[in-house]
């Protein structure tokens, strides 16, 4: 540890000050002011007159909502939980073929590193704009080869569907955050010592046991970190269902993000929207702190 | 080659004519030897001279190109690490850092499906032997060098392997710790009584520890044979100039009549060995300083290394030729000093082909290849 004499703590504090101010006024302030709204019945169309303080009213009015509710369950399970989840497997999965050794003999891992990088550079609303016309109705490819060999005689409206959304929403949201777990991954698996898997070898360990034991340990961290950041980079993410379905069906695909922004703008309750901001930070502190605490620092102790 | 005594047992480990080649590097090359159970060989030779290959390629972490492995009379040349069943120490531990003391020790029996009160009985008996009591549910990194070796060790133990592979195991440790463990592993053999293939680039630590040394140089062995015999009667200049310390003193002249010369050497009474140009190798403990005038020739002092029970003296011949000489005790020389220097007996010194490097034996009708 360092240790710092009183003249060196000043200076450290000083130092320390325009980035804490320039923080506080652009993290800071619009939080509480946002907090403030919440309690307010604040409309878009009174800004000028501003809200009339109504305490706990937006909040309660949420909580006993049903179709909230399910804007929290789309949110939590749907975009959240299960692209998460698939993202992590998958681009583990694909990191793991990457560096595998039949790839390394064949001398594609470099070629393969590049190509994983591909959905990467595309930003994601040129990305959501090709995959609605690939999902679409008409004109989408995807549509065009099933009829064509025979699967279906009508075609599917994947983002207008109850049934078909929210699995094609999630496609469009792996394919392009896939990148960043496959190249992470495979930055992490390169770090494990290679004797580490001579010494498996040696002890008469297979494959799937190398994996458990070498590989897995090593890869927990990096993939821990990445389940925490592409948690709180998807649960608050707008782009992808607005872009997307705008929420659709109807509100079938409304998550937390669309919520806050159609109450502000299409219902002009900026008091509500607000209400759901707070709530929303809420959720990811709340992710965040349990995350932290009891899954990167008690399960694998020392080794982040 | 060394000939292996024929006993109803079979050879522990056989290597017949192995080659392991790097896409177009030879790193092995024409490998034959065989182990008794039970010995205590050193591979020994100059760095990047294929030691870890050939260790590697006994353990089955790498394919040979060419030749075959056997194992106690099993031809394991295609088996995989694991069907071997040989333990291996790593240089660099490669202790498995999730799991902790007592988990690595128990792995490979955990794999080998072996019984929990089974498992647990060899973990505490390596971890008693070991003085690792203690340290059983630590994780490595919370391990001082000496224990992580000492771990590494452990780790192989417990499986009572047939034959235990090191592969520069003490490399890690400070001088003082490895001069330590090297007894221990002495002992450790003796209480085994396992076969143990031992990798090291440090003559000192294959001379105190092995039963058989092979010196490999440039992917082929030089010579296998027993401390004494590569000390005594090496079988080239290469094995006379590595084993030993310090080194064998070379130097060129020719031979006529029974009288080695050179620019400044002359040494007669050497009996009827070969004639013409010829290497001469004589150890720096053969040498000692004589009375003035007498002798075999002269050198010029450079510098004089005390050591407290000896000292080591270096110097150069007229004609350049470094020479390196051993004296017991403290010895008053200065830099620049010219002193002569005698052999206590001709039957210590080596004669080696200039061309081939080859020993040319002193006895009476060998021919010179030189
Ligand atoms: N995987 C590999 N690919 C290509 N060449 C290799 C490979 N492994 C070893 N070599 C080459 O084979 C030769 C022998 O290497 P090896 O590691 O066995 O040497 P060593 O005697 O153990 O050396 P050191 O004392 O430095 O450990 C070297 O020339 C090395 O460059
Ligand atoms: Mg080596």
């Amino acid at each position: 540890m360092l240790s710092y004499s009183k003249d060196q703590r000043k200076f450290v504090l000083l130092m320390l000050l325009p980035a804490f101010g320039m923080t506080a006024a652009f993290f800071l302030w619009p939080t509480i002011y946002n907090i403030k709204n919440s309690f307010t019945d604040l409309s878009l169309l009174g800004l000028r007159e501003g809200g009339k303080w109504v305490g706990l009213d937006n909040y309660i009015a949420l909580f006993n909502d049903s179709d909230f509710k399910k804007v929290v369950f789309n949110t939590l399970f749907w975009l959240t939980f299960v692209s998460v989840s698939i993202r992590l497997v998958l681009g583990f999965a694909i990191a793991l073929f990457i560096e595998s050794q039949l790839v390394r003999r064949l001398r594609l891992t470099v070629p393969l590193r590049m190509a994983a990088l591909l959905p990467w550079a595309t930003p994601d609303i040129v990305a959501v704009t090709v995959w609605k016309q690939i999902f679409d109705g008409r004109t989408g490819v995807i549509n065009n080869k099933l009829l064509e060999w025979g699967f279906i005689d009508q075609p599917i409206v994947f983002l207008g569907d109850p049934s078909y959304v929210w699995p094609a929403v999630i496609t469009i949201i792996v394919w392009n955050g896939l990148p960043i777990i496959v190249l992470t991954m495979a930055a992490a698996l390169q770090t494990v010592p290679r004797d580490l898997y001579e010494a498996a070898d040696i002890d008469g360990a297979k494959s799937w046991t190398k994996f458990w034991h070498v590989t897995f340990p090593h890869a927990l961290p990096a993939l821990a970190v990445l389940g925490l950041l592409t948690t709180i980079w998807t649960f608050n993410n707008f782009i992808y269902v607005w872009m997307s379905t705008s929420a659709g069906p109807g509100t079938f695909s409304n998550v937390l993000a669309t919520e806050v922004y159609l109450q502000a703008f299409v219902n002009f309750k900026l008091g509500l929207s607000s209400a759901i901001g707070t709530f929303m930070a809420a959720l990811a502190m709340v992710f965040g702190v349990i995350y932290f605490r009891y899954v990167v620092t008690k399960r694998f102790g020392g080794l982040m | 080659m060394e000939t292996t005594i024929v006993t109803s047992q079979y050879p522990a480990l056989e290597l017949k004519n192995v080659e392991k080649r790097f896409e177009n590097v030879i790193a092995l090359q024409g490998l034959s030897f065989s182990v008794e159970p039970g010995a205590f060989v050193a591979i020994v030779g100059p760095s990047g001279c294929g030691k870890s290959t050939l260790l590697r390629l006994i353990a089955g972490l790498e394919a040979t190109s060419d030749g075959e492995i056997w194992l106690d009379n099993e031809d394991v040349t295609e088996a995989s690490a694991g069907e071997r069943g040989l333990a291996m120490v790593f240089q660099s531990y490669a202790l498995y850092p999730h799991k902790t003391v007592r988990e690595n020790m128990a792995f490979s029996l955990k794999i080998a499906k072996r019984p929990k009160a089974e498992i647990e009985s060899r973990v505490a008996e390596a971890a008693r032997a070991l003085q690792l009591e203690a340290y059983l549910d630590r994780l490595p990194k919370q391990l001082s060098g000496g224990q992580r070796q000492r771990v590494a060790i452990g780790r192989a133990i417990v499986r009572k392997p047939k034959v235990f592979l090191f592969d520069e195991p003490l490399s890690n440790l400070d001088a003082a710790l490895r001069a330590e463990t090297r007894v221990e592993l002495a002992e450790l053999h003796q209480r085994l009584a396992a076969t143990m293939i031992y990798v090291t680039h440090d003559q000192v630590e294959a001379m105190t520890l092995a039963d058989q040394i092979i010196i490999l140089n440039a992917g082929q062995i030089q010579q296998m044979g027993s401390p004494k015999e590569l000390y005594n009667e090496p079988k080239n200049a290469f094995v006379a100039g590595f084993i030993g310390s310090p080194k064998m003193n070379f130097v060129s002249g020719t031979i006529n009549e029974g009288v080695f010369q050179s620019t400044d050497l002359s040494i007669p009474g050497l009996g009827q060995t070969a004639s013409g140009a010829i290497t001469l190798g004589v150890r720096p403990e053969a040498l000692m300083l004589a009375d003035s005038d007498k002798g075999i020739g002269q050198i010029e002092v450079s510098i004089v290394e005390y050591l407290g029970d000896e000292s080591v003296i270096h110097g150069r011949l007229a004609d350049g030729t470094p020479i390196i000489l051993r004296e017991k005790g403290g010895v008053e020389l200065n830099t620049g000093d010219r002193v002569f220097i005698d052999i206590e007996n001709v039957d210590a010194l080596h004669f080696f082909s200039p061309d081939s490097g080859e020993r040319i034996v002193r006895s009476p009708k060998t021919p010179n290849k030189g």
